[in-house]
Formats: C-alpha cells, sequence, structure tokens
C-alpha cells in the first residue's frame, strides 16, 4: 500500500545529501540524527515494555520495602552511578550530534558574495507573489525559455552556484526550496540572503517548487512559484 | 458551602471578582468595538457607551472589592502560620507585592528594550552626520523635543521623589500612633501624584501640538548641519510630535503612557487609603496597607528615575 | 426513573425542534480577493503588466464587457461574448506583431465552454483563457480583443451567477526587448457581472439572512439551551407544583456559591472544567482544519482561506491559553493547597479573580467571529501582518484584548501561588520534602512570571499600533523581528510552562503505580529548575531562519541540544521507577506510559530541529506541525488526562469505570499515532504549515491523517461520559484508593470543606525506619 511506503520512505531535501564533506551519506549528519534518534526511540520502548513485563503487579505480591503511605515522606531512592551515567551520555550524544551539525551550518551560511555567485538573484516577495530579478546585468542564456514573465518563475543554470537576496515590500513571507532544502525569511525592511548549488539537483523541463512558508495573510498557500533548473552550454 | 463550622477558617464568598472579570470583558469589547468596530472598522463610536459602562462596572466591582477592608476595625487577619524558617521573617501580603513587583520589573524592561532597540537601529540626530532631508535618517529624541522646557520635567521628578517620601513619613507616622498626620502625609502624596499627572498630561498636549518650540507655531526652521537646541525642531516633527507619526514619539508615548498609569491605578489605591485613614486611622498594630501601597509607589517612583533620564536628558 | 425518561424525551424534542429552526444558508462564497493579480496568478495567467503596468492595481482604461441574456433559465446553454477596449492597445499601433488582448474569466456557477481556437480551458480547471499565450500552446486567442465561448447555466434558475472577469490590454510591444520580459506597459482590469436565474433575485452584497458558520453554531446552541431551559424549569414546575420564582431561586442558590467561591477546591473545579470545555472547542476547530485539509480545495470549498486562517489562529490560541493552562491551572490550584498541607492559597480572592478572567477573557476573544472574523495572524500573531489592515478587523483587536486579560489572570496566579508554596508549606514539608507535582508547578510558576509580563507588553504595543497608529511594528522603521523576539522571550517559556506540570504529574503517578519512591527525587527537581533556567535561553530556535545573529544562532542551537539532557533524566528516572517496582496497570498508568512513548517521540523530533541545517528545511513546515502536536497532546494533554483518572477519586469521592478508561486509552492513543505521525512525512515532502491547500500528490496522506483525526476527537466522547457517569455511579472511592503518599491522601475524598480538620505533618520515612529501630 502506498500510504505504508508513504510513511516509511521519504525523499530528502536534496541539500541533505550534498551537505559536503563528512556531513553527507552515511555517517553524515541526516543519517546520524535519523540513526540515533531511532536507538533513542527504542530504548526507551524496549525498556518500558521490559518493566511491564518483569515488574507487573500479581495479587499476592509482597509489598515493597519502601512502599508508598500516606502523609509520609517516602524513603530516598537512587543510585548517584546510574544517575551519573545517564546524564554524560546524553550530554555527550547531543554534544556530537551538535559537533556534526557544524559542518553543514558552515557549509550553508557561507554565503557567496554577490561577485562569487554565478548567478545572483533578487527575489522580492510580496502579497501574494515573487518577485525575481537578475542582479548584476546577467545575461539570460538562450536556453531560458520556460519563464514568460519573471512574476513567479525562476529559471537558473544548472551546476551552478546561485545566490538569493531576498526581501519583502509588504509582510513577512518566507522563500523555501521543499526539494533542496533552502529557506529564508522575507522580512520588510531587511536583506537577507542565501544560496544553493543547483549541482545537488537534476537539470530537467519540470519546474521545482517554490512554497511561501510563512504565514502572510488570505492567499499564503497560492503563494507558489516555479523555479526551473536548466542545462546551460559554458557561457 | 460556607456552614460556619470554624469561622476562623471559613472561606470567603464574594461577587466582587466575577463582576470584575465581567465588567472588564464590557470594557475591552466596547473599547474594540469603538475602535475597530462598524462598517468600515475604524470605529463604531456608539460603542464608547458600552466601554464606559465596563469601566463604571470595574470601579463598582473595585468598591464591592475593598468593602470587606473598609469595614474592618483592624487589619485582616495574619491567620496563617509559617512552619519554616526563613520564610516567616516577611509577612504574606509584603511578599506578594515584592513578587508582584517583580512582574512588573519585566514589564516596563521589554518596554525600555524596544526603545532601546529602535534608538540603537539609527544614529542621534547631529548636525554632522547625513540625516536626509527630514531627518528621517536619524532618531531626533524626545530630549530634542522638551529640551527648552526640561523644568516641567525636573519638577515632576521632583514630585514623584517627594511622594515616595511622604509615603514614608506617613508610615512613620503610622509607627508612632499618629493617626491624623498620617492622613496628612497620605494626602500630600495624592496631591503630588495628581500634579505629577495634570503635568505631564499639560506636556503631553504641548507636545503634541508642537507648542513647545517656537511661540509663533511656525513651520520649523531647522535645515540639516543645524543643531536643534538653537532653532526650533526637525522636519519630521514639524506637525507636532505624536504617537502616529513617529517612532521617536510612538516609543515616547506608550512608555511614559504606561508609567503614568501605574501611577493612575496608585492615586486610585492611594484614595481609599486616604479615606480609610481618615475614617478609623492607620496605627501601629495596623499599618501595613500603608507599607504595601508604599513599596509599590517606591517602585513607580523608581521606574520614572530610569524613565525620565532615558526619554528627557539622553 | 419515569422522570428521566420524560428528561430524555424532552431533551430529544428541544434538539429535534433546534435542528430545523436553525436558518439554512450558504457562508458566503470568498468572492474576489482584493489583490485579484494573485489569483490570477495562481491560476496561471500572469498578466503581463510588469513594468509600467502596476501589478496590483487594476487600470480603469481598461473597459471590459460581456454581452449576456437579460437572465438565464436552468440547464440553458448561452453564447457569451466578452470585450476589451481601451488602454494601451487602443493608442500604440500594432507593430511588431499581433498580441493584442488576453483575459480570464471565471463564473461561481455553471460551467463553461469554450467554442473556438481563441478561447481554451486548462485541465484539471473551470475558467477560461485565451490560447497563444502558453509556449507551444498553438491559437490566436492572444490576437484578440474579443472572444466567445458557450456557458451552461445550472439546474436551478434561482440562483444568480457571478462571472470574474480579467482583462489585459497589450502596448504591442510584446517583443521588444526590456530586460528580457517584453510585458512592459500593459495595463489589465477586472470585472464582476452578474446574470440571474429567471426566479432568482441579484441582492446587492452579501444577502441579508445569511448567516456566517461561528454565528449559525452559537445561536443553535442557543436555541437548544433555551429549550432544554423551558423543557426542564416547566418540567419542574409542573411535577413539583412550584412557582417560576421558586424554581429561579433553588437554581440561584445552588449558581450563586459558584459565582462567588474563593475556595481552591471549587476554583479548581471550575478551571478543569472551563478548561476541558475550551479544549473541546478548539478541538472543534482543529477538525475543521482537518476536514479542510481533507484534500486540495478552492478558496470557499468548506471553508474560505480567510476563515481557514482565523480557524488555524484560534485553535492554537483556545488549546495553548484557555484550555492548557486553565487545565494545569486547575489542577495546581486543587491540589497544591492540600499537597503542600495548606487550608487554601495566600489570597482566595485573587484567586477567584484569575480564575473569571479565564471565562470573560474568552469572549472576548472569541467576539471576532461575530463581527466579521476572529483573528487570523496565527497564535503567534506576527507582525506586520499582525498590526497592519490585512489582518481580521476588529477579529485581531479581541484577539489581542481576550490574551490581555487572559495573561493578567495568569499573572496574579502565579504571583498567588509563589507566595502560597513558600510560605504556607505545613510542619515537615521542606522544599525538598514537596511532591514533584508541588515542584513542576513551583518552577513553571517562576517562569510564568518572567514570561508573561513580556507577551502582555508586545500585545500592549501591537494594540497600541492597530488602536491609536504607533508605529512599533506597523511604520516603514519597524522590525518585525522585535516582535518575533518578544514573543518567543514568552513562547518559548510558555510550552515550558504547559510540559513542566506535565512532568509533575507523571511522577506522580508513575511512583504510586509502581508502589515504590521515584528514583532520583533529588535529581528530578534539579531537572526540573534547570529546564526552567535553560527555557529562557533557547527562545532563538523559532528563528533560525530570520537572518538573525549567526553566534545567537549557534549559542541558541547548542542550548536546545543541551536542554534535552534534563527532560532525558527524568524519562530515565520514570523508567527507573518503575524496574524493581511492582507496577499497577490501570488507566492513569497507562496514559502516563503512552505519555512517555509520545512525549519522547516528540522530544527526539525536537533534537532534529534544534540542529540549525535541518531545521532549515523543516521550520514552519509540518514537520514542526507533528512535533509540537506529539510534545503538546502527546505530553500535556495525556499526562492530564491522566490526572483526571488519578485525582477524579480524591475530587469527587468516586471512581471512574476502569473499563472505559482503558477503551478510551486505547482509543486515544492509536488514534492520535495515526493521526500525527504522517505529519512528520508530509513536513519532509515540503508541505508548509497554515497551509489552507496542498500540492495534490499529498492527498492521500492527508486524507488518511483527517480521518484520524477524526476518530481521535470522537475518542474522548468516551472519556466525557465516563466522567459524568462515574460522578452518578462510580463506586465509593475512600481517603487513599491508590495508595499514594502526598498529603492530598491523608484527608477525605472530598477533602472537608477547610481541606484539612488539622494542618497535618508530614513524616519522613528515613526518620521513621530511624526511630522505630
Amino acid at each position: 500500500m502506498s500510504i505504508i511506503s508513504d510513511l516509511i520512505y521519504f525523499d530528502n531535501p536534496a541539500i541533505w545529501d550534498s551537505f559536503g564533506g563528512t556531513s553527507s551519506g552515511i555517517g553524515g549528519l541526516t543519517w546520524q540524527m535519523f540513526i540515533w534518534s531511532v536507538i533513542v526511540g527504542l530504548l526507551v520502548i524496549t525498556w518500558l515494555i521490559y518493566n511491564l513485563i518483569f515488574f507487573r503487579h500479581k495479587e499476592g505480591d509482597p509489598e515493597p520495602k519502601d512502599a508508598l503511605k500516606a502523609g509520609v515522606f517516602p524513603h530516598e531512592r537512587g543510585d548517584v552511578k546510574i544517575e551519573l551515567t545517564w546524564t554524560i551520555a546524553p550530554l555527550i550524544l547531543v554534544s556530537w550530534l551538535t559537533f556534526l551539525s557544524l559542518a553543514p551550518l558552515d557549509y550553508m551560511w557561507d554565503i557567496p558574495d554577490n561577485e562569487e555567485a554565478d548567478v545572483t538573484v533578487e527575489v522580492t516577495a510580496g502579497s501574494w507573489y515573487w518577485g525575481f530579478e537578475y542582479a548584476n546585468d546577467y545575461e539570460k542564456p538562450d536556453e531560458f525559455t520556460k519563464c514568460s514573465s519573471n512574476i513567479n518563475c525562476l529559471e537558473v543554470p544548472a551546476n551552478s552556484i546561485i545566490r538569493f537576496n531576498v526581501t519583502s515590500v509588504d509582510n513577512l513571507h518566507a522563500f523555501y526550496l521543499p526539494d533542496m532544502g533552502i529557506k529564508q525569511d522575507a522580512v520588510p525592511g531587511l536583506n537577507t540572503a542565501t544560496w544553493v548549488d543547483t549541482s545537488i539537483v537534476s537539470a530537467r523541463d519540470e519546474p521545482y517548487r517554490i512554497y511561501c512558508t510563512e504565514y502572510c495573510g488570505n492567499s499564503h498557500s497560492q503563494m507558489l512559484a516555479e523555479i526551473y533548473v536548466t542545462e546551460v552550454s559554458n557561457a | 458551602m460556607s456552614d460556619g463550622h470554624d469561622e476562623h477558617h471559613a472561606h470567603i464568598e464574594t461577587p466582587a471578582p466575577f463582576l470584575f472579570c465581567v465588567a472588564t470583558a464590557i470594557m475591552f469589547i466596547g473599547l474594540v468595538m469603538a475602535t475597530a468596530g462598524g462598517e468600515d472598522k475604524t470605529g463604531d463610536t456608539g460603542y464608547w457607551f458600552v466601554f464606559i459602562i465596563g469601566l463604571i462596572g470595574i470601579f463598582t466591582a473595585f468598591f464591592m472589592w475593598v468593602q470587606d477592608y473598609w469595614n474592618l476595625e483592624g487589619e485582616e487577619d495574619e491567620h496563617i502560620e509559617t512552619y519554616h524558617k526563613f520564610w516567616d521573617t516577611i509577612s504574606t501580603r509584603k511578599f506578594g507585592m515584592w513578587i508582584f513587583l517583580l512582574t512588573e520589573v519585566m514589564v516596563f524592561s521589554t518596554l525600555l528594550s524596544a526603545y532601546l532597540r529602535y534608538r540603537a537601529s539609527m544614529p542621534d540626530y547631529s548636525p554632522d552626520i547625513d540625516c536626509g532631508l527630514y531627518f528621517e535618517d536619524c532618531w531626533v529624541p524626545a530630549a530634542d523635543v522638551i529640551r527648552s522646557h526640561l523644568i516641567f520635567g525636573v519638577i515632576n521628578t521632583f514630585a514623584l521623589l517627594l511622594s515616595s517620601l511622604t509615603v514614608v513619613l506617613a508610615l512613620y507616622a503610622a509607627k508612632n500612633n499618629n493617626p491624623k498626620a498620617v492622613t496628612r502625609y497620605l494626602a500630600v502624596t495624592f496631591v503630588l501624584g495628581a500634579m505629577f499627572l495634570a503635568l505631564k498630561l499639560w506636556e503631553w498636549n504641548e507636545m503634541r501640538h508642537y507648542n513647545f518650540w517656537d511661540e509663533s507655531h511656525n513651520g520649523c526652521d531647522v535645515l540639516a548641519g543645524q543643531s536643534i537646541a538653537d532653532h526650533c525642531i526637525a522636519p519630521k516633527y514639524a506637525n507636532g510630535f505624536w504617537l502616529d507619526t513617529s517612532i521617536e514619539g510612538s516609543t515616547f508615548y506608550i512608555t511614559t503612557g504606561m508609567h503614568g498609569a501605574h501611577v493612575f491605578i496608585g492615586l486610585i489605591a492611594l484614595g481609599y487609603l486616604i479615606a480609610k485613614s481618615n475614617k478609623d486611622g492607620y496605627n501601629e498594630e495596623n499599618h501595613e496597607t500603608i507599607e504595601l501601597f508604599g513599596l509599590y509607589w517606591h517602585y513607580v517612583d523608581l521606574v520614572w528615575v530610569f524613565v525620565f533620564p532615558f526619554f528627557y536628558l539622553y | 426513573m419515569l422522570r428521566s425518561k420524560l428528561i430524555g424525551l424532552g431533551i430529544l424534542l428541544s434538539i429535534i425542534f433546534a435542528v430545523t429552526a436553525i436558518p439554512t444558508g450558504e457562508t458566503n462564497p470568498g468572492g474576489i480577493d482584493p489583490s485579484i493579480s494573485t489569483l490570477v496568478e495562481a491560476n496561471g495567467c500572469s498578466c503581463h503588466n510588469i513594468g509600467d503596468g502596476d501589478m496590483n492595481n487594476p487600470n480603469s482604461a481598461v473597459i471590459l464587457n460581456l454581452t449576456m441574456p437579460s437572465n438565464f433559465s436552468a440547464g440553458e446553454t448561452y453564447t457569451l461574448v466578452l470585450n476589451i477596449s481601451g488602454g494601451p492597445n487602443d493608442i500604440a499601433p500594432m507593430e511588431n506583431g499581433p498580441n493584442m488582448g488576453g483575459f480570464m474569466l471565471k463564473v461561481s456557477t455553471g460551467t463553461l465552454t469554450p467554442i473556438d481556437d481563441n478561447v481554451w480551458k486548462p485541465e484539471d480547471s473551470s475558467y477560461l483563457t485565451h490560447t497563444g499565450g502558453e509556449e507551444g500552446q498553438g491559437g490566436d486567442g492572444n490576437n484578440l480583443r474579443e472572444w466567445s465561448f458557450n456557458w451552461t447555466a445550472p439546474d436551478s434558475d434561482s440562483l444568480v451567477a457571478e462571472f470574474m472577469v480579467y482583462g489585459n490590454s497589450v502596448n504591442g510591444n510584446a517583443y521588444e526587448d526590456s530586460g528580457g520580459m517584453g510585458n512592459s506597459g500593459d495595463y489589465w482590469n477586472s470585472g464582476t457581472f452578474l446574470l440571474a436565474g429567471k426566479n432568482a433575485q441579484i441582492t446587492d452584497g452579501s444577502a441579508h439572512g445569511e448567516l456566517s458558520g461561528p454565528k449559525k453554531v452559537v445561536y443553535g446552541f442557543g436555541i437548544v439551551f433555551i429549550t432544554l431551559a423551558v423543557v426542564v424549569v416547566g418540567y419542574r414546575m409542573v411535577d413539583q407544583d412550584e412557582s417560576f420564582e421558586e424554581v429561579m431561586k433553588s437554581y440561584w442558590k445552588w449558581i450563586y456559591p459558584w459565582l462567588t467561591t474563593t475556595d481552591h477546591k471549587y476554583i479548581g473545579t471550575l478551571y478543569i472544567v472551563t478548561g476541558f470545555a475550551w479544549f473541546f472547542i478548539g478541538g472543534i476547530l482543529g477538525l475543521l482544519i482537518r476536514w479542510q485539509l481533507y484534500e486540495p480545495r478552492v478558496d470557499g470549498d468548506f471553508l474560505t482561506y480567510q476563515e481557514y486562517n482565523s480557524t488555524f489562529t484560534m485553535h492554537g490560541t483556545t488549546m495553548i491559553f484557555m484550555a492548557a493552562m486553565p487545565i494545569i491551572f486547575g489542577f495546581a490550584n486543587y491540589l497544591i493547597p492540600l499537597q503542600i498541607g495548606a487550608r487554601d492559597l495566600a489570597f482566595p480572592r485573587l484567586n477567584s479573580f484569575g480564575y473569571w478572567l479565564l471565562p470573560t477573557g474568552g469572549i472576548v476573544l472569541y467576539m471576532g467571529y461575530f463581527t466579521g472574523g476572529a483573528g487570523d495572524v496565527g497564535w503567534t500573531g506576527y507582525a506586520p501582518y499582525s498590526s497592519g489592515a490585512s489582518a481580521t478587523r476588529p477579529g485581531t483587536d479581541f484577539w489581542v484584548a481576550g490574551q490581555l486579560m487572559l495573561g493578567a489572570s495568569s499573572t496574579l496566579t502565579a504571583v498567588n501561588f509563589l507566595v502560597t508554596m513558600l510560605r504556607m508549606r505545613a510542619p515537615g514539608v521542606s522544599l525538598m520534602k514537596m511532591p514533584l507535582f508541588a515542584w513542576s508547578i513551583l518552577v513553571t510558576v517562576f517562569l510564568l512570571l518572567l514570561s508573561i509580563p513580556v507577551f502582555t507588553v508586545a500585545l500592549i504595543l501591537l494594540m497600541a499600533d492597530r488602536t491609536f497608529g504607533s508605529l512599533y511594528f506597523s511604520g516603514p522603521d519597524s522590525d518585525p523581528i522585535l516582535w518575533q523576539h518578544l514573543f518567543w522571550y514568552f513562547g518559548h517559556p510558555e510550552v515550558y510552562i504547559v510540559i513542566l506540570p506535565a512532568f509533575g504529574v507523571l511522577s506522580e503517578i508513575i511512583s504510586t503505580f509502581s508502589r515504590r519512591p521515584i528514583f532520583g527525587y533529588t535529581s528530578m527537581v534539579y531537572a526540573m529548575a534547570t529546564i526552567g533556567i535553560i527555557s529562557f535561553v533557547v527562545y532563538g530556535h523559532h528563528m533560525f531562519t530570520t537572518g538573525a545573529d549567526p553566534l545567537f544562532r549557534f549559542i541558541v542551537m547548542l542550548t536546545t541540544m543541551l536542554v534535552a539532557v534534563p527532560t532525558g533524566i527524568k524519562i530515565f528516572n520514570w523508567l527507573a521507577t518503575m524496574t524493581g517496582g511492582s507496577v499497577v496497570l490501570n488507566t492513569p498508568m497507562m496514559f502516563s506510559l503512552g505519555t512517555i512513548i509520545t512525549f519522547t517521540i516528540g522530544g527526539i523530533t525536537g533534537i532534529i530541529l534544534a540542529s540549525i541545517p535541518l531545521d532549515i528545511a523543516f521550520h514552519d513546515t509540518y514537520f514542526v506541525v507533528a512535533h509540537f502536536h506529539y510534545v503538546l497532546i502527546g505530553g500535556t494533554m495525556f499526562s492530564f488526562i491522566a490526572g483526571v483518572y488519578y485525582w477524579y477519586p480524591k475530587m469527587t469521592g468516586k471512581m471512574m469505570n476502569e473499563r472505559l478508561g482503558i477503551i478510551h486509552f486505547a482509543a486515544t492513543f492509536i488514534t492520535f499515532n495515526a493521526a500525527f505521525y504522517p505529519m512528520h512525512n508530509v513536513g519532509i515532502s515540503g508541505m508548509p504549515r497554515r497551509y489552507a491547500t496542498y500540492d495534490a500528490s499529498l492527498t492521500e496522506l492527508n486524507q488518511f491523517i483527517s480521518i484520524f483525526a477524526i476518530l481521535f476527537g470522537l475518542a474522548q466522547l468516551i472519556f466525557v461520559y465516563n466522567v459524568f457517569y462515574s460522578y452518578r455511579n462510580g463506586k465509593e472511592a475512600g481517603d487513599n484508593p491508590w495508595n499514594g503518599w502526598s498529603l492530598e491522601w491523608a484527608t477525605s475524598s472530598p477533602p472537608p470543606e477547610n481541606s484539612f480538620i488539622e494542618i497535618p505533618t508530614l513524616l519522613d520515612a528515613e526518620e521513621e525506619a530511624k526511630k522505630s529501630e
């Protein structure tokens, strides 16, 4: 049944497989987050079920020595060594996961300058549309034929570094490329930036999706746009 | 529910909180509809009537609430025993007041943070920097608007500081069994507080109608590169300094307004204290209410000690 | 017996009467959105007007004309003609080839059909547009200024068909190179044309007598209630031979104590009942959301997109402020004095005041539904949308005002609890001997005191912006990020405020039903305190995509990850409590164990979200919705439902039905996980939050979610039934049916008027053991 497979398998945003360095693929951030989540989850559930099986109350069981009595603060119960273990182990785990996040973070935040990028696109969000302008006098290659207007449609070359300068003309919006895993809030009065290396996705005829993902009013769910990634013979 | 057993510990039954809340809801409904209702969503003026009814209801409920205290000979029995050292060094009501003041600290911290955040976002006006034609790229503080008439702010500061002193004197008089002096000192506090509010409202009005900076109320002649102190006021305040024309105005009026609201509520409480002091008198056995009020009043004063330099001097 | 049958019949009759009496009527359709171009864009027509023409504004120079008959008969087909004139294409000579005009036409009822090559109807759409506009799509439709097409009338001729037309007047320089776009200088306009059926009448604007959905619900309930009241009162007058005044007086005698009580037990009960009532209202709003998302819908299909926005806003605000927090305060109110051995809270009248602000504040909050639309800003109220003109008005103002009252309620209650817990503990109840539920409330109350005032001020600033025109968030120099800082500085501690008491409840229940003390009491206390303190530093994790300072964001990532450590300690300590204990598996225990599982899942997704690179992809998608529902429902709600099962015997003196409880648990646990787990997948696939419709490929998953969400809602009816049924028919509970240790179990069920006959002294097991040696 497709629902079952929908629930188990899912398409990762492209950038997760391409964080670069040791943070992609097996052993990378995404994989480790997933594995450790499963391990911790299974640990908790297994221990829970173990308790239910082996320590279930049955009629005639003797009262525990430190059983509770109303109006009496119970005996101290604990074991410093054990508690220290499950303080330090999670501490190490979360520190490790934080450490793993550093390289991808660095990768994502190392936004290329306007000059370094192959293409710089000025993204302007409004209610409820996306406006795209190529900056730096970018000459549209002949291969770009998909967009008949610069509203809600953007075409970028494959295998290039694209920098997006994002802003808004009125309310908050957010520029979200779900297939690639890129997101940046569009704040009125502020110029924010994000970037993507289009080699993480394949060039194709169908567009990739652009969604607005910061609530902005009535037609928030219709503020969709298309981004085409097109092969360009070296210009 | 109250079956008379153990009267010392019987629970009070009072409709005052319920009525207070209903009245508050009516007040808010009136306020919102009066300012944002109607066909064109800019306000349905008929609802101001509802707003007033709500306010009257709030006052009525307040009077009902304090009626128990009004009729008490002494003060409310501190019949709550404390069984743990350290926590018994302060009375319950005083402790409650201190915690409440802690929340008030958060209130004014937020207001001042918002103000400082905005203030830090642009340079203050100075003749040496380029502030745009209408000085829109620079922060022209309220201090510049008030500078020529700073005396009123100083008077207000004195008034409030003095009123804190008179509250302490009232408390001292109560502890020394001098109920008449208590009433007098409380009354002086009230007058000082009322004077503070009146002066503040007048100040606001003058600032709003650009009366502070040019006798002839002519337009302003300050050009870029000129010092404001010697002339009128910045072009962006050519039509007055109010909360809907600039962020400087918004922060100024909202922050000083919130402070003024706290003074106003203090005066209402003070009114009760004066009436009660006049009727029954406060003495060394029951003066705690004055102390509680004093704590609140000192806090309001302390906030002013921050607000004044932040907005009037800096 | 006869009496209850008659009352039952009366209820049935009144419901039947009310159902027939409720006015029927369609919700007003969404109508044309003010920002017309956007619908047009979304529908695939990009009006050629970038450049000189104005994207957002129609130009009245363009004249649209639709030739149609004077009225229509049902089912008939008519040929209509659309003509545009005026605008650039009348002025500029057609130089570089044709491209004179374009159009897009929709109709509210009936079917449109093209009749020639110049007009086409895109697949899966119901609107018509000109041909020649799309790449590689033939036809000459965009070389014309006049088009003909057919329209088939609907089956009822008492309807009015509304034609919405967008017409584009091209200036003929389509092939001129202007930045590669070539559509500069075109103008567009839109128009509405009404065509009435033979038996219809065109009224202007919204038809009178049509009520909005919420109004219908309230009037419906009002009619049911009044009818019921008439039946019950009338029956009583006849059966007991009482006059109307006598009946009213006896009801007043019953109600008045509830209105005026300052007894913590009664106020606690009021809070719990009110909280659960609003939980159901919020739940219905949630089901409206899920029905809207059952499949992709156009605006107005089930809800208009505007109504949907109000729905999720009110759902969130209701659930947090009117359901979760009141239930927490309710249990705290009832139990804290009992657990610490006090007779009541420190300030009983203030307690009552704190409670009554809740229903009255809630009414203010919901007033928006009667004035054209409730607040639609999301429970987070982000500026500048919330401070601007597009947010519902006065609905959003009511949303702000209601929350001011609720914030005051929480603050004053917090003051009350802090003073009580520090000053009024009975002998023997030192701070490190308080039950863990009491500790959780103590930490919670600290968080409340420091965070709610900040939100209250932010709301006041927002209200000032909306009402008095101040410029905190709505001016050219305003900073939307300031609102986010102020909101989340409160918002993050707020979610810990709702989860920490749940932790407290879990500690109590798991310890009692393992029949042994909690494992590691001291670490549990320190863990809660640590969570409380850290919660103030992590709020930035809601703002990872805003472009805030990188160092700020990094520190937030680190601290957010770290807060998992004390939380993990608590989970492991609960499990260790059971190990070596004697586990009784009844309803409260099952809910607690279920909570451990679902809260762990929610916590794990929280760690995933804490990692910034992953959060960039997940922020504002359904993955976040899944996460917080797992921790809020799976954490807070399940714990407090367990709390109801656990403390119901103490509060009412009756035991709840165990079989119904287990059924309730099974149904709830299964439907909850089935409904909310797939949201993770939907989120990873890219579905954003707060969307009223979505990509068709996700339909199956969304339907699955919606169905189970409805089942989840229905499962809660078992709980409601159990509560009422047990109140009448439950077994006697006795003082301590569960063998708990804390002081509330040392007094009767329900506790006496003044909670304790004598202030108790808490003994200590270690000392008792020493004594008996």
